[in-house]
């Protein structure tokens, strides 16, 4: 599929020109450098973490096979759904609390999409050149070079595209073992499918889809201006500074003739990924990539400007000629909210005991009544040990003075991860019922390990007393 | 070769637009794109809840799957969903106009006389 293919005889829509393809100008620069270090250290972290390995498993595996998830020595159940419900709350709350301070910082350094994209354009880079190199390759006619360059870049990206479905998979799916799988074409019918498909999604979201994602396709796009104010950091055109803009002659007075700082060069157009003129302002298309801002500071650096023609700065900042204001009610509610969130998070994961304990109470009969005297309720309780070592258990009840618990099995020592059905059964004398159905409480604890406890109530029923 | 000062592209024309996507290409990205990743979240929470082995062979045709199979058909099957509902969603909304219109209820024939989306005051292409 080719997206950006314009249907023949059509005009050009609004002040867009249409054009065939994109072929956006490199740039160099502090952002271009800090985005480069964010692309090498995010991609780095999703490459590197499946391969490396945490107390004898996998550092980060989400087992979906077996339905545990482990990061980095603790061991999630589907259980524990609430911590990744929080997680999910928490990452969105972040995200709304980096817009509001600084914009698209997220789309301009850690989207998916724009790490892989550039990572996928260096590799184009690598092939076929620089951006005016690209083009000229397009229009000139079939030729060896042109082969072998196409064709190298097509190797590179779908290469790149199959291992970044693997490395995907890995994360799911022990990734050693997987890998072991591949070697020998041995792989599951589903995971090479999951493969594939992440490979595919990888190669047409970065190779050929790029910013039209973000520009047609993206939610947080859309819905960013909601989290800005006029003192959110955006990539800004000083107008005041820039305007009457006009070519000029080097050494010239520009001032002085009644011209702005701008030389109307249209760099900063040609390197704009989404191909738009940030000296309109602020414009919804705008991924913050800072490209704009790397190239004017070079224009400015020839011309003997100052700096930041083109910087990051906020609507109140740049109007009022006043410093950035980052303390706001907005930022500071969200900020503080981050905080208690988080701090929730890291206590409760903190407290959490790795162990679960659930009472079912037998559906079959109410209670039995038996030869002696005795009412007999039977239960199954369920113990589920979920820590990386195993234990030992002490079970107990907690209930009314006469009651007594009963285990048929002995020895409950469980394994890692070992879940255990355990038929009980309360016995109390009929004369001490004082009610017809007693709340009661088991109680598991592991032997050696203080602290490591888990309880589950249930109701004791029986005939109703005096009868 | 960035530098402007070595490169010498300076003047040179510019013609790196992207063109604007179509009406009908925008509207089935985002119908395939949102209803993906709605899909994927609710995929995770469904089976955080539920696990596929539980299902398998307790549905009407008796079916036994395997976990993996019960993940992949449970995200499609959600993902067919979203996809429907993101379809209906843009459909209803884009052919808004086009039942105003009808002639049953302006007793004029505009209808035919509109061509699919034409009537969208958010259409781009001529
Ligand atoms: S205007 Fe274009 S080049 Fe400048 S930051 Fe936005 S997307 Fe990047
Ligand atoms: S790069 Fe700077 S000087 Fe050149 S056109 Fe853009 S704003 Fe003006």
């Amino acid at each position: 599929m080719n997206p950006t293919a314009t249907p023949a005889g059509q005009p050009p829509e609004s002040f867009y020109v249409a054009h065939q393809k994109i072929y956006a100008r490199e740039v160099q620069g502090r952002f271009a450098r800090l985005r480069n270090l964010a692309v090498v250290a995010l991609l780095g972290i999703y490459y590197v973490l499946p391969w490396i390995n945490w107390g004898g498993r996998q550092a980060v595996l989400f087992d979906l096979p077996e339905r545990k998830f482990y990061v980095f020595g603790i061991t999630f159940w589907p259980q524990d759904f609430f911590y990744m419900a929080w997680l999910l709350i928490i990452a969105a709350l972040s995200l709304f609390f980096v817009t509001a301070i600084a914009g698209r910082l997220w789309c301009g350094y850690a989207c998916p999409q724009t790490v892989w994209t550039e990572a996928f354009m260096w590799m184009e880079r690598l092939t076929e050149g620089t951006h005016s190199r690209r083009r000229k390759l397009d229009q000139a006619p079939w030729s060896t070079e042109k082969l072998l360059r196409k064709g190298a870049k097509q190797f590179l990206w779908v290469g790149f595209a199959l291992w970044t479905g693997i490395t995907f998979v890995g994360f799911f799916s022990p990734a050693r073992e997987l890998f072991g799988r591949i070697a020998t074409f041995s792989l599951g019918p589903w995971e090479t499918f999951w493969c594939l498909f992440y490979g595919f999604a990888t190669y047409g979201n970065a190779g050929f889809l790029r910013e039209q994602v973000c520009k047609y396709m993206c939610p947080y796009a859309r819905f960013q201006s909601a989290m800005f104010d006029k003192d959110t950091l955006v990539i800004s055109y000083d107008a005041g500074r820039g305007e009457p803009r006009g070519g000029r002659k080097r050494k010239m007075d520009h001032r002085a003739a009644g011209m702005g700082d701008c030389i109307d060069c249209n760099m900063c157009v040609q390197v704009c990924p989404t191909g738009i003129d940030i000296r309109q302002g602020l414009q919804i298309e705008c991924i913050a990539c800072a490209a704009c801002i790397d190239i004017c500071d070079s224009v400015m650096d020839r011309m003997s400007y100052d700096r930041g023609l083109i910087r990051y700065t906020s609507d109140h900042a740049m109007r009022e000629k006043r410093p950035l204001k980052m303390l706001r009610t907005r930022t500071i509610i969200y900020g503080a909210l981050l905080l208690v969130l988080l701090a929730g998070f890291a206590f409760s994961i903190g407290v959490r005991t790795p162990l679960r304990l659930d009472a079912i109470r037998d559906r079959n009969t109410l209670y039995r009544e038996l030869a002696g005297g005795d009412i007999e309720n039977a239960f199954s309780l369920k113990l589920l040990n979920l820590d990386t070592r195993s234990h030992t258990y002490v079970l107990q009840l907690d209930a009314p003075e006469g009651m007594r618990l009963e285990i048929d099995s002995s020895g409950l020592t469980l394994e890692s991860g070992e879940v255990r059905r355990i038929p009980v059964r309360v016995l109390t004398p009929r004369d001490a019922l004082s009610a017809a159905g007693i709340d009661i409480t088991f109680t598991v604890r592991a032997e050696g390990s203080p602290g490591m406890e888990a309880s589950a109530e249930s109701r004791f029923l029986g005939p109703p007393p005096g009868r | 070769m960035t530098d402007p000062r070595k490169s010498g592209h300076i003047d040179e024309p510019e013609g790196t637009r992207p063109p604007v996507w179509r009406r009908s290409k925008r509207d089935l990205a985002n119908v395939v794109w949102i209803s993906f990743l709605t899909a994927s979240v609710a995929t995770m929470v469904f089976f955080a809840m539920v696990d596929p082995e539980v299902l398998s062979g307790h549905n009407t045709l008796g079916w036994h799957i395997s976990r993996q199979t019960g993940y992949a058909f449970g995200f499609f099957g959600l993902w067919l969903l979203t996809g429907i509902t993101s379809f209906l969603s843009v459909y209803l909304v884009r052919t808004e106009r086009r039942a105003r219109d009808f002639p049953a209820v302006h007793g004029q024939a505009s209808a035919h006389a509109a061509p699919d989306d034409s009537a969208d005051p958010d259409r781009r292409d001529p």
